[in-house]
Protein backbone atom coordinates (compact mmCIF):
# COMPACT_ATOMS: atom_id res chain seq x y z
CA UNK A 1 0.00 0.00 0.00
CA UNK A 2 2.95 2.42 1.39
CA UNK A 3 4.29 1.72 -1.73
CA UNK A 4 1.61 2.15 -4.35
CA UNK A 5 1.30 5.61 -2.62
CA UNK A 6 4.94 6.56 -2.92
CA UNK A 7 4.87 5.16 -6.86
CA UNK A 8 1.63 7.67 -7.40
CA UNK A 9 3.52 10.64 -5.45
CA UNK A 10 6.72 10.01 -7.47
CA UNK A 11 4.37 9.93 -10.72
CA UNK A 12 2.64 12.62 -9.63
CA UNK A 13 6.03 14.75 -8.81
CA UNK A 14 7.39 13.73 -12.27
CA UNK A 15 4.42 14.64 -14.05
CA UNK A 16 4.05 18.11 -12.46
CA UNK A 17 8.17 18.75 -12.86
CA UNK A 18 7.25 17.99 -16.81
CA UNK A 19 4.52 20.20 -17.03
CA UNK A 20 6.30 23.60 -15.47
CA UNK A 21 9.87 22.11 -16.93
CA UNK A 22 8.86 24.96 -19.62
CA UNK A 23 7.73 27.67 -17.47
CA UNK A 24 11.34 27.24 -16.06
CA UNK A 25 12.92 27.28 -18.90
CA UNK A 26 11.28 29.52 -20.25
CA UNK A 27 12.25 31.95 -17.36
CA UNK A 28 15.78 30.90 -17.45
CA UNK A 29 15.98 31.84 -21.20
CA UNK A 30 14.25 35.31 -20.67
CA UNK A 31 16.70 36.12 -17.69
CA UNK A 32 19.75 35.09 -20.18
CA UNK A 33 18.67 36.77 -23.40
CA UNK A 34 16.76 39.76 -22.33
CA UNK A 35 18.42 41.14 -19.00
CA UNK A 36 21.83 39.49 -19.38
CA UNK A 37 22.39 40.04 -22.63
CA UNK A 38 21.36 43.46 -22.99
CA UNK A 39 22.66 44.79 -20.05
CA UNK A 40 25.78 43.19 -21.43
CA UNK A 41 25.52 45.22 -24.41
CA UNK A 42 24.74 48.67 -22.65
CA UNK A 43 27.64 48.06 -20.43
CA UNK A 44 30.15 47.98 -23.09
CA UNK A 45 28.25 51.11 -24.49
CA UNK A 46 28.61 52.90 -20.80
CA UNK A 47 32.25 51.87 -20.80
CA UNK A 48 33.25 53.53 -24.24
CA UNK A 49 33.96 49.33 -25.50
CA UNK A 50 31.27 49.97 -27.72
CA UNK A 51 31.15 53.04 -29.68
CA UNK A 52 28.22 55.45 -28.33
CA UNK A 53 25.13 54.86 -30.19
CA UNK A 54 21.77 56.55 -28.86
CA UNK A 55 19.21 54.64 -30.95
CA UNK A 56 20.84 51.25 -30.40
CA UNK A 57 20.94 52.08 -26.43
CA UNK A 58 17.20 53.07 -26.56
CA UNK A 59 16.56 49.59 -28.28
CA UNK A 60 18.47 47.59 -25.60
CA UNK A 61 16.48 48.93 -23.32
CA UNK A 62 13.56 48.27 -24.86
CA UNK A 63 14.42 45.04 -25.73
CA UNK A 64 14.76 44.49 -22.09
CA UNK A 65 11.78 46.15 -21.11
CA UNK A 66 9.18 44.23 -23.30
CA UNK A 67 11.15 40.85 -23.48
CA UNK A 68 10.57 40.59 -19.24
CA UNK A 69 7.16 41.98 -19.70
CA UNK A 70 5.59 38.34 -19.18
CA UNK A 71 8.00 37.16 -16.36
CA UNK A 72 6.24 37.25 -13.66
CA UNK A 73 3.91 35.01 -15.48
CA UNK A 74 6.33 32.53 -15.54
CA UNK A 75 6.25 31.66 -11.54
CA UNK A 76 2.72 29.19 -11.58
CA UNK A 77 2.56 26.92 -8.49
CA UNK A 78 4.24 23.95 -9.05
CA UNK A 79 7.21 25.51 -10.40
CA UNK A 80 8.85 25.86 -7.45
CA UNK A 81 11.34 23.25 -8.38
CA UNK A 82 13.02 21.20 -10.82
CA UNK A 83 14.95 21.79 -14.05
CA UNK A 84 17.69 23.24 -11.88
CA UNK A 85 15.66 26.19 -11.14
CA UNK A 86 17.26 28.78 -8.92
CA UNK A 87 14.20 30.53 -7.92
CA UNK A 88 13.45 31.12 -4.17
CA UNK A 89 10.74 29.55 -2.05
CA UNK A 90 10.14 32.79 -0.92
CA UNK A 91 8.71 33.42 -4.20
CA UNK A 92 5.88 31.83 -3.80
CA UNK A 93 5.31 32.60 0.03
CA UNK A 94 5.77 36.41 -1.23
CA UNK A 95 4.23 36.51 -4.27
CA UNK A 96 3.02 40.28 -4.22
CA UNK A 97 6.47 41.27 -3.11
CA UNK A 98 8.04 39.76 -5.74
CA UNK A 99 5.17 41.16 -8.58
CA UNK A 100 6.14 44.35 -6.68
CA UNK A 101 9.69 44.40 -7.69
CA UNK A 102 8.88 43.76 -11.64
CA UNK A 103 6.84 46.20 -11.25
CA UNK A 104 9.19 48.93 -9.65
CA UNK A 105 11.83 47.02 -12.48
CA UNK A 106 9.81 47.71 -15.46
CA UNK A 107 8.97 51.57 -14.23
CA UNK A 108 12.84 52.13 -13.68
CA UNK A 109 12.96 51.11 -17.63
CA UNK A 110 10.30 52.73 -18.24
CA UNK A 111 11.99 55.99 -17.33
CA UNK A 112 15.51 55.36 -18.68
CA UNK A 113 13.36 54.89 -22.08
CA UNK A 114 11.71 58.00 -22.09
CA UNK A 115 14.93 60.05 -20.93
CA UNK A 116 16.88 58.48 -23.76
CA UNK A 117 20.50 58.88 -22.34
CA UNK A 118 22.56 60.51 -25.35
CA UNK A 119 25.95 60.08 -23.44
CA UNK A 120 27.94 57.28 -21.89
CA UNK A 121 27.69 59.11 -18.29
CA UNK A 122 24.02 59.46 -18.89
CA UNK A 123 23.59 55.81 -20.02
CA UNK A 124 25.73 55.17 -16.49
CA UNK A 125 24.08 57.08 -14.58
CA UNK A 126 20.54 54.78 -15.93
CA UNK A 127 22.64 52.08 -15.48
CA UNK A 128 23.10 52.22 -12.00
CA UNK A 129 19.33 52.47 -11.48
CA UNK A 130 17.98 50.04 -13.83
CA UNK A 131 21.11 47.72 -12.57
CA UNK A 132 20.24 47.90 -9.23
CA UNK A 133 17.04 45.86 -9.53
CA UNK A 134 18.92 42.66 -10.74
CA UNK A 135 20.49 42.92 -7.00
CA UNK A 136 18.11 43.80 -5.21
CA UNK A 137 15.95 41.36 -6.82
CA UNK A 138 18.06 38.46 -6.38
CA UNK A 139 19.17 39.28 -3.06
CA UNK A 140 15.22 38.65 -2.00
CA UNK A 141 14.00 36.15 -4.43
CA UNK A 142 17.07 33.85 -5.71
CA UNK A 143 19.00 31.09 -4.06
CA UNK A 144 22.20 30.04 -5.58
CA UNK A 145 22.51 25.82 -6.33
CA UNK A 146 25.85 25.31 -7.62
CA UNK B 1 32.61 -2.51 46.53
CA UNK B 2 33.32 0.81 48.34
CA UNK B 3 36.60 0.79 46.90
CA UNK B 4 34.55 0.90 42.82
CA UNK B 5 32.13 3.57 44.05
CA UNK B 6 35.39 5.61 45.60
CA UNK B 7 37.29 5.49 42.02
CA UNK B 8 33.86 6.10 40.69
CA UNK B 9 33.53 9.45 42.67
CA UNK B 10 37.31 10.18 42.03
CA UNK B 11 37.63 9.68 38.00
CA UNK B 12 34.05 11.72 38.16
CA UNK B 13 35.83 14.63 40.27
CA UNK B 14 39.27 14.28 38.03
CA UNK B 15 36.63 14.54 34.83
CA UNK B 16 34.88 17.56 36.30
CA UNK B 17 38.86 19.24 36.74
CA UNK B 18 39.91 18.19 33.51
CA UNK B 19 36.61 20.21 31.60
CA UNK B 20 36.82 22.70 34.18
CA UNK B 21 40.98 23.34 32.88
CA UNK B 22 39.90 22.85 29.24
CA UNK B 23 37.36 24.90 29.21
CA UNK B 24 38.52 28.48 31.19
CA UNK B 25 37.83 31.18 28.84
CA UNK B 26 41.61 32.41 27.77
CA UNK B 27 42.35 36.53 27.27
CA UNK B 28 44.92 37.56 25.40
CA UNK B 29 47.98 38.92 26.88
CA UNK B 30 47.74 42.56 28.06
CA UNK B 31 51.33 43.02 26.50
CA UNK B 32 50.16 42.46 22.99
CA UNK B 33 47.43 44.99 23.19
CA UNK B 34 49.67 47.90 24.56
CA UNK B 35 48.51 49.70 21.07
CA UNK B 36 45.08 48.84 21.35
CA UNK B 37 43.61 52.06 22.14
CA UNK B 38 45.74 53.97 19.48
CA UNK B 39 43.89 52.99 16.37
CA UNK B 40 43.52 55.77 13.63
CA UNK B 41 39.03 55.48 13.10
CA UNK B 42 39.94 56.27 9.00
CA UNK B 43 42.36 53.24 8.49
CA UNK B 44 39.55 51.00 10.58
CA UNK B 45 36.74 51.58 8.48
CA UNK B 46 38.52 49.91 5.71
CA UNK B 47 38.81 46.50 8.01
CA UNK B 48 35.07 47.48 9.11
CA UNK B 49 33.94 46.34 5.75
CA UNK B 50 36.32 43.64 5.14
CA UNK B 51 35.00 42.33 7.99
CA UNK B 52 30.93 42.64 6.87
CA UNK B 53 30.23 43.69 10.41
CA UNK B 54 27.19 45.25 9.22
CA UNK B 55 25.93 42.25 7.79
CA UNK B 56 24.84 41.01 10.83
CA UNK B 57 24.85 44.07 13.04
CA UNK B 58 23.11 46.32 11.27
CA UNK B 59 19.52 46.84 10.28
CA UNK B 60 18.67 43.77 7.38
CA UNK B 61 18.10 45.53 4.06
CA UNK B 62 19.51 48.71 5.38
CA UNK B 63 21.12 51.10 2.44
CA UNK B 64 24.03 53.46 2.86
CA UNK B 65 25.02 55.23 6.40
CA UNK B 66 22.14 52.96 7.67
CA UNK B 67 25.21 50.43 7.42
CA UNK B 68 26.84 52.39 10.23
CA UNK B 69 24.00 51.40 12.98
CA UNK B 70 24.75 48.44 14.53
CA UNK B 71 22.09 48.08 16.98
CA UNK B 72 21.97 44.44 15.91
CA UNK B 73 18.78 42.38 14.80
CA UNK B 74 19.58 39.71 12.28
CA UNK B 75 18.17 36.09 13.19
CA UNK B 76 20.68 33.56 12.33
CA UNK B 77 18.78 30.09 11.66
CA UNK B 78 21.26 27.10 11.76
CA UNK B 79 21.41 23.71 12.95
CA UNK B 80 22.12 24.28 16.03
CA UNK B 81 19.72 27.09 16.97
CA UNK B 82 18.60 30.87 16.23
CA UNK B 83 21.43 33.13 17.08
CA UNK B 84 20.57 37.01 17.29
CA UNK B 85 23.02 39.20 16.36
CA UNK B 86 23.76 41.85 19.49
CA UNK B 87 23.88 45.33 19.62
CA UNK B 88 27.50 46.30 19.02
CA UNK B 89 27.50 49.93 18.54
CA UNK B 90 28.97 52.52 21.12
CA UNK B 91 25.70 52.68 23.15
CA UNK B 92 25.92 52.68 26.80
CA UNK B 93 23.20 50.61 28.14
CA UNK B 94 22.56 48.13 24.92
CA UNK B 95 25.33 48.28 22.98
CA UNK B 96 29.13 48.03 24.06
CA UNK B 97 29.64 51.80 25.25
CA UNK B 98 31.48 50.32 28.37
CA UNK B 99 33.88 48.03 26.45
CA UNK B 100 37.53 48.55 26.62
CA UNK B 101 39.51 48.08 24.16
CA UNK B 102 40.88 44.99 25.81
CA UNK B 103 37.66 43.74 25.50
CA UNK B 104 36.91 44.30 22.15
CA UNK B 105 40.43 42.49 20.99
CA UNK B 106 39.46 39.46 22.93
CA UNK B 107 36.04 38.93 21.68
CA UNK B 108 37.60 39.23 17.88
CA UNK B 109 40.92 37.60 18.40
CA UNK B 110 39.69 34.98 21.35
CA UNK B 111 35.84 34.55 21.16
CA UNK B 112 35.79 36.15 24.85
CA UNK B 113 33.35 38.31 26.36
CA UNK B 114 34.26 40.79 28.79
CA UNK B 115 32.64 39.01 31.94
CA UNK B 116 35.10 35.77 30.58
CA UNK B 117 32.56 33.30 28.98
CA UNK B 118 33.03 31.88 25.72
CA UNK B 119 30.81 33.17 22.91
CA UNK B 120 29.33 31.16 20.01
CA UNK B 121 31.12 30.55 16.90
CA UNK B 122 27.97 32.06 14.82
CA UNK B 123 29.79 35.16 15.78
CA UNK B 124 32.83 34.29 13.60
CA UNK B 125 36.12 35.24 15.63
CA UNK B 126 37.44 31.73 14.18
CA UNK B 127 37.88 33.70 11.20
CA UNK B 128 38.87 37.03 13.06
CA UNK B 129 41.36 35.39 15.50
CA UNK B 130 43.62 35.62 12.47
CA UNK B 131 43.73 39.45 12.50
CA UNK B 132 46.96 41.73 12.99
CA UNK B 133 46.39 43.82 16.85
CA UNK B 134 46.73 46.87 14.98
CA UNK B 135 44.20 46.12 12.28
CA UNK B 136 41.94 45.70 15.52
CA UNK B 137 43.20 48.78 17.00
CA UNK B 138 41.91 50.26 13.86
CA UNK B 139 38.69 48.76 13.73
CA UNK B 140 38.05 49.76 17.39
CA UNK B 141 38.73 53.21 17.31
CA UNK B 142 36.25 53.48 13.84
CA UNK B 143 33.38 51.43 16.05
CA UNK B 144 33.76 53.89 18.99
CA UNK B 145 33.22 56.57 16.34
CA UNK B 146 30.12 55.32 15.41
CA UNK B 147 26.36 56.69 16.08
CA UNK B 148 25.24 54.80 19.24
CA UNK B 149 21.82 53.37 19.02
CA UNK B 150 19.29 51.90 21.30
CA UNK B 151 18.29 48.69 21.57
CA UNK B 152 18.10 45.60 23.92
CA UNK B 153 19.59 42.46 22.67
CA UNK B 154 17.31 39.29 21.99
CA UNK B 155 18.76 36.04 24.19
CA UNK B 156 19.30 33.07 21.74
CA UNK B 157 17.35 30.34 20.75
CA UNK B 158 19.61 27.08 21.81
CA UNK B 159 17.98 23.97 22.86
CA UNK B 160 20.38 22.24 25.55
CA UNK B 161 23.16 21.08 25.70
CA UNK B 162 23.88 24.28 23.35
CA UNK B 163 23.00 26.65 26.54
CA UNK B 164 25.71 26.24 28.17
CA UNK B 165 28.49 27.94 26.87
CA UNK B 166 31.43 26.54 28.99
CA UNK B 167 31.06 23.46 27.02
CA UNK B 168 32.64 25.76 23.67
CA UNK B 169 36.05 25.60 25.46
CA UNK B 170 36.02 21.99 24.11
CA UNK B 171 35.28 23.13 20.59
CA UNK B 172 37.94 25.60 20.47
CA UNK B 173 40.41 24.06 21.46
CA UNK B 174 39.76 21.86 18.36
CA UNK B 175 38.04 25.15 15.71
CA UNK B 176 40.19 27.91 16.72
CA UNK B 177 43.51 28.67 15.19
CA UNK B 178 45.40 32.00 14.46
CA UNK B 179 47.56 30.41 11.28
CA UNK B 180 46.94 30.74 8.04
CA UNK B 181 44.82 27.70 6.16
CA UNK B 182 45.69 27.17 2.83
CA UNK B 183 49.23 26.59 1.65
CA UNK B 184 50.05 29.05 -0.99
CA UNK B 185 53.28 31.62 -1.80
CA UNK B 186 53.58 33.75 1.16
CA UNK B 187 56.48 35.42 -0.53
CA UNK B 188 54.37 37.02 -2.70
CA UNK B 189 52.98 40.17 -1.40
CA UNK B 190 49.25 40.28 -3.52
CA UNK B 191 48.52 36.34 -2.13
CA UNK B 192 49.65 37.23 1.53
CA UNK B 193 47.07 40.37 1.26
CA UNK B 194 44.88 38.01 -0.16
CA UNK B 195 45.00 35.34 2.49
CA UNK B 196 44.74 38.09 5.17
CA UNK B 197 41.69 39.30 3.88
CA UNK B 198 40.11 35.72 2.75
CA UNK B 199 40.94 34.00 5.70
CA UNK B 200 40.91 36.41 8.74
CA UNK B 201 38.45 39.70 8.35
CA UNK B 202 36.31 38.53 5.44
CA UNK B 203 35.45 35.19 7.00
CA UNK B 204 34.57 33.98 3.76
CA UNK B 205 35.22 30.77 5.05
CA UNK B 206 32.11 30.53 7.06
CA UNK B 207 30.28 29.92 4.57
CA UNK B 208 32.23 29.05 1.49
CA UNK B 209 33.75 26.01 3.13
CA UNK B 210 31.56 23.04 4.40
CA UNK B 211 31.41 22.43 8.13
CA UNK B 212 31.70 19.05 10.07
CA UNK B 213 28.64 16.97 12.16
CA UNK B 214 29.70 19.83 15.55
CA UNK B 215 29.98 22.49 13.14
CA UNK B 216 33.96 23.07 13.14
CA UNK B 217 35.01 24.26 9.33
CA UNK B 218 36.26 21.16 6.93
CA UNK B 219 39.60 22.98 6.18
CA UNK B 220 40.48 20.07 3.85
CA UNK B 221 38.02 21.52 2.01
CA UNK B 222 38.38 24.53 2.42
CA UNK B 223 36.17 27.07 0.28
CA UNK B 224 34.74 24.42 -1.82
CA UNK B 225 31.20 25.12 -0.80
CA UNK B 226 28.74 23.34 0.89
CA UNK B 227 24.84 23.45 1.93
CA UNK B 228 23.81 26.89 2.28
CA UNK B 229 23.03 27.07 6.65
CA UNK B 230 20.06 28.65 5.63
CA UNK B 231 17.33 28.11 3.26
CA UNK B 232 17.77 25.37 0.31
CA UNK B 233 20.47 26.42 -2.01
CA UNK B 234 23.93 25.73 -2.11
CA UNK B 235 27.00 28.54 -1.02
CA UNK B 236 29.07 28.06 -4.41
CA UNK B 237 32.63 26.06 -4.53
CA UNK B 238 35.15 29.37 -5.15
CA UNK B 239 38.37 27.75 -5.64
CA UNK B 240 39.23 27.20 -9.04
CA UNK B 241 37.21 23.47 -8.68
CA UNK B 242 34.11 25.34 -8.72
CA UNK B 243 31.89 26.08 -11.77
CA UNK B 244 32.70 29.66 -11.80
CA UNK B 245 36.05 30.45 -10.77
CA UNK B 246 37.25 27.72 -13.06
CA UNK B 247 36.50 30.09 -15.83
CA UNK B 248 36.43 33.98 -15.05
CA UNK B 249 39.80 35.30 -14.55
CA UNK B 250 41.06 37.40 -11.92
CA UNK B 251 39.54 40.74 -13.83
CA UNK B 252 36.02 38.66 -13.56
CA UNK B 253 36.59 38.39 -10.36
CA UNK B 254 37.44 41.72 -9.53
CA UNK B 255 34.78 43.13 -11.28
CA UNK B 256 32.21 41.10 -9.52
CA UNK B 257 33.19 41.79 -6.30
CA UNK B 258 33.15 45.41 -7.15
CA UNK B 259 29.60 46.07 -9.23
CA UNK B 260 27.93 42.93 -8.53
CA UNK B 261 27.47 41.54 -12.35
CA UNK B 262 29.51 38.41 -13.36
CA UNK B 263 31.20 38.24 -16.70
CA UNK B 264 27.73 36.89 -18.67
CA UNK B 265 25.46 39.92 -16.94
CA UNK B 266 23.52 37.81 -14.14
CA UNK B 267 23.74 39.65 -11.05
CA UNK B 268 24.99 38.71 -7.78
CA UNK B 269 21.88 37.30 -5.12
CA UNK B 270 21.09 36.13 -2.10
CA UNK B 271 23.15 36.75 1.12
CA UNK B 272 26.10 37.67 -1.01
CA UNK B 273 24.67 40.69 -2.21
CA UNK B 274 25.65 42.50 1.15
CA UNK B 275 29.03 40.90 1.05
CA UNK B 276 29.79 42.16 -2.50
CA UNK B 277 28.15 45.80 -1.18
CA UNK B 278 30.97 45.60 1.51
CA UNK B 279 33.77 44.38 -0.69
CA UNK B 280 32.74 47.19 -3.31
CA UNK B 281 33.98 49.52 -0.31
CA UNK B 282 37.66 48.17 -0.26
CA UNK B 283 40.51 49.16 -2.25
CA UNK B 284 41.11 47.95 -6.22
CA UNK B 285 44.48 46.30 -4.46
CA UNK B 286 42.38 44.52 -2.04
CA UNK B 287 39.82 43.20 -5.00
CA UNK B 288 42.82 42.34 -6.88
CA UNK B 289 44.44 40.74 -3.98
CA UNK B 290 41.30 38.73 -3.39
CA UNK B 291 40.87 37.22 -7.11
CA UNK B 292 44.41 36.77 -6.94
CA UNK B 293 44.03 34.65 -3.83
CA UNK B 294 41.29 32.74 -5.22
CA UNK B 295 42.92 31.48 -8.33
CA UNK B 296 45.80 30.76 -6.46
CA UNK B 297 43.99 27.98 -4.17
CA UNK B 298 44.31 24.62 -4.50
CA UNK B 299 41.01 23.24 -6.66
CA UNK B 300 38.74 21.49 -4.46
CA UNK B 301 36.18 19.35 -6.31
Amino acid sequence: MNKLFLGVAAAAMLFSGFAHADAIADRKAMMKEKNGAQMGALVKFAKGETPYDAAAVVAALTEMRTGTATFGDLFPAGSETGGETTASPKIWEDMAGFKAALVKFHGDLDAAIAAAPADQAALGAVLGSVGGNCKSCHESFRVMKN
Amino acid sequence: MRKTAAAMVFLAIAAAVIFYVLTIPSRLDRELLASIDAGDPLKGERIFWAGGCASCHAEKGSKGDARKLLGGGLALATPFGTFHAPNISPDKGSGIGEWSGEDFANAMLKGVSPNGSHYYPAFPFTSYARMEVSDIADLWAYMKSLPAVSRPNLAHELPLPFQLRRGLGLWKLLFLSDQDIAGIDASNPKLALGQYLVEGPGHCGECHTPRNLIGGADKARWLGGGPAPEGNGRIPNITSGGKNISVWSETDIVNYLETGFTPDFDAVGGSMVEVQENLSRLTAQDREAIAAYLKALPAQR
